[in-house]
């Protein structure tokens, strides 16, 4: 075993399975993060990456788009809690809503509202273009933002 | 609505999903919380490396490049990239024969503007699968982008519908034999102006810039010839095949009769499928010198082929697109596996000989 794989792993490794609930959903993430970091670990040291983070975090989004063609969106959406009275409901709605949009708009919006990536960085992470993330982040907040208003 | 209000509706609604999220499994446990086969999810990397000539496809890590031809659709195509791990069976072939050539090629003829980005995707509907994809333009401080569409499924007045319910319409403009609807989509100045000309759909976006700079940029739109595209491109575009193949065939180890004058025949692409290009004709040729030398009992043809493929891992051209994509990796796979007893170990089992050509996109 090498050391630092695990180091960095455990460094991230939080980051990372929040990052695959958000995509994907909690019964699935954990499967998710363990295929993306095997399948690396594989071929590579997770030390001999330049960045191991935004490798691991653009890695999930492909895992998680290849999956998200095998399936439904319904799949996709997060199980409604047992006692919606706990939460505030537009809260839950844009929840939704959120897991509803395609992959990329989603990873997208996660780093930048979440993660508090700037748009470059964001950008990089995810290995497209500032105008693409930004074009994302535009389109999802459009679909969002009638949600909001009615929230 | 303030933008500081949908903001925090927004990081609302992420902390409901972030809070389902499970423990995540220590470093050790990691082999026993997978419960999906590797092989069903690993790169199937043909999409980029089984390009033709005309089909100029990049796919990555997060993304999925189409650089050449232009082309763009807004919603539904981010809704259905390009996926990176699209099928060797239908990916290249599909765009090929998706008529990239439909779309004109299209620059934004002002002073220190140049084509940064181009991002396919891949747009599935009832009507059929159409490729369409965006340019980003930059002067290195703003960016801009347009959209083509030429599949029959283009639809400008319900694309004008959609964008105009939440924007407001602005004072159409002219261009080129077509008159654009201008909107103001909101936010933070950001404007969008949609025309239809020669059968194709354009959509011109441009985020954070002033509206008489957005006019601007839009009158400079211009379609022109294949010459001038390629000196708007970015440096990540290869326009010199020769000279970009030579350099990914550094310390590379070249099959017996291997036709690299083939490979520098081409349009201006991003580097990547260029690289992965190059790398799959050497690989597919090295395996298929392997299986005959193999079949015929060669153990000296044998040895060479895996010889040369083991060099693959100082191959600096893999290390390279290992920050892009995960070609590299299928390589080193394959290679590992020549070496070994010829059994490809992802997932469920197979062989170099039954999974090669579709892994590596041999043959396209």
């Amino acid at each position: 075993m090498d050391l630092s794989d695990e180091t960095i792993y455990t460094k991230h490794k939080d980051d990372l399975i929040r990052y695959a609930t958000v995509l994907v959903g909690s019964a699935d993430a954990e499967d998710v993060l363990s295929t993306v970091v095997l399948r690396t670990l594989e071929r590579r040291s997770l030390g001999e990456l330049d960045e191991a983070r935004a490798y691991l975090f653009r890695a999930i989004l492909n895992e998680v788009r290849d999956r998200a063609r095998h399936q439904s969106t319904a799949d996709a959406l997060p199980v409604m809690p047992a006692d919606p009275v706990v939460l505030p409901e537009p809260d839950y709605e844009v929840a939704l809503a959120l897991r509803s949009l395609p992959p990329r708009q989603l990873a997208a919006v996660y780093l930048v509202y979440w993660e508090d990536l700037t748009i470059r960085d964001a950008a990089k992470t995810l290995g497209t273009s500032t105008g693409t993330l930004k074009r994302y982040l535009h389109i999802a907040r459009k679909k969002l933002k009638g949600l909001i208003e009615n929230g | 609505m303030a933008d500081n209000h949908d903001n925090e509706a927004i990081r609302r609604g992420l902390a409901l999903l972030v809070e389902d999220a499970p423990l995540a499994p220590d470093f050790d446990d990691l082999t026993t919380t997978r419960v999906r086969p590797i092989e069903t999810n690993r790169p199937k990397p043909l999409a980029v490396a089984g390009l033709s000539a005309a089909a100029v496809v990049l796919t990555f890590v997060g993304g999925a490049i189409w650089v050449g031809q232009s082309g763009g659709q807004a919603d539904q195509a981010a809704d259905t990239p390009l996926a990176p791990n699209e099928t060797a069976a239908t990916t290249p072939s599909t765009v090929a024969n998706l008529e990239p050539g439909a779309f004109p090629h299209v620059v934004l003829d002002a002073s220190g503007w140049s084509v940064a980005f181009v991002d396919q995707t891949k747009v599935s509907n009832a009507d059929g699968v159409f490729v369409v994809s965006d340019v980003v333009f930059s002067n290195g401080e703003e960016e801009a982008e347009l959209r083509m569409d030429s599949g029959a499924h283009v639809d400008l007045d319900a694309l004008i519908a959609d964008r105009v319910t939440d924007a407001s319409r602005l004072a159409d403009q002219a261009i080129w034999d077509a008159t654009a609807v201008v909107v103001d989509t909101g936010g933070a100045a950001n404007f969008t102006a949609m025309w239809e000309s020669n059968a194709v759909e354009y959509e011109f976006v441009a985020l954070d810039i002033d509206q008489e700079t957005f006019r601007s940029l839009l009158s400079s739109l211009i379609q022109t010839s294949e010459e001038h595209w390629n000196s708007s491109l970015s440096e990540d575009i290869v326009t010199d095949r020769a000279q970009a193949v030579s350099a990914y065939l550094e310390d590379v180890p070249l099959p017996p009769n291997f036709d690299v004058l083939a490979l520098e025949e081409g349009p201006s692409e991003h580097w990547y499928p260029v690289a992965a290009e190059t790398i799959s004709r050497v690989t597919c040729s090295w395996i298929e010198l392997w299986i005959d030398a193999k079949a015929t009992g060669d153990t000296e043809a044998v040895q060479r082929a895996v010889d040369a493929m083991a060099t693959s891992h100082d191959w600096p051209v893999l290390d390279d697109m290992l920050a892009v994509g995960d070609y590299s990796q299928v390589v080193w796979e394959y290679a590992d596996a020549m070496s070994g007893d010829g059994t490809i170990v992802a997932g469920s089992v197979t062989t170099v000989e039954a999974s090669y050509q579709q892994a590596l996109g041999c043959g396209s």
